[in-house]
């Protein structure tokens, strides 16, 4: 079973959120304990990925994204001596961010009418404004024509 | 040993503490948004890894303790 999670940031490029949700839904779809399970960064897990979100990010740019999970303490190293890249699992804390990110995503897609009307006008805010701004001006205009014309 | 602990409970994403606006009460399942960078947290999560962090603390400290009364036992 594959569960497809986009973020609303951007769904078609590759983040941190989704490692770690790709890592939490495989772990959850083969029955398998987060500190039990192991990751490398190769082109299987490429392969993964793709097959999960329809995305193809590098190898460089996963192993970025990798750091950057590493770095804020959301993946470890299940042992050492795999190189910085391999053997890769969640922390506790990386499988709550997953969680967490999973669900407001979830809820972000199911949110009401009015509340996807609301988000819209928000995230385009700068557009209605410059409508209405045009739509001042014009008008502007058309009374000054039109007085214009009164007059000539 | 009678030592009472305190627990912050953080934001998953940006490790600032979480603050509870207006006494709201939060059930399992529920989302805390972080009034820092505003991303949701699953309540369980948060609490997990609190609870995780409250053992650490008295189990280091419990140590902490048994390696000192060990010490001046044998002195």
């Amino acid at each position: 079973m594959h569960l497809t999670v986009t973020t609303h940031e951007n769904p078609t490029s590759m983040d941190e959120y989704k490692l770690l949700i790709h890592f939490l839904n495989f772990c959850e779809e083969n029955g398998h304990r987060h500190g039990n399970v192991h990751f490398d960064v190769d082109h299987k897990l490429v392969e993964d990925l793709n097959g999960r979100y329809g995305i193809q990010p590098s190898i460089e740019e996963l192993k970025k994204v990798a750091d950057r999970c590493y770095a804020r303490e959301w993946l470890e190293h299940a042992y050492f001596g795999s190189g910085r890249h391999n053997g890769l699992k969640l922390t506790k804390k990386g499988m709550g961010v997953a969680t967490s990110k999973r669900k407001s995503e979830k809820l972000w897609r199911n949110r009401s009418l009015l509340k996807k009307a609301s988000d819209y006008i928000e995230d385009h805010k700068g557009l209605f404004v410059l409508l209405g701004s045009a739509t001042a001006i014009s008008g502007l205009i058309i009374s000054i024509l039109r007085k214009v014309a009164e007059n000539g | 040993m009678d030592n009472s602990y305190s627990i912050e409970v953080v934001c998953l994403f940006c490790d600032a503490t979480l603050k509870i606006e207006g006494g709201k009460e939060y059930q399992p399942g529920d989302m805390i948004k972080c009034s820092g960078c505003g991303e949701l947290n699953n309540h369980d999560s948060i609490l997990g890894i609190a609870k995780e962090r409250g053992v650490k603390l008295v189990k280091d400290d419990l140590e902490k303790e048994l390696k000192s009364k060990f010490t001046n036992l044998f002195k």
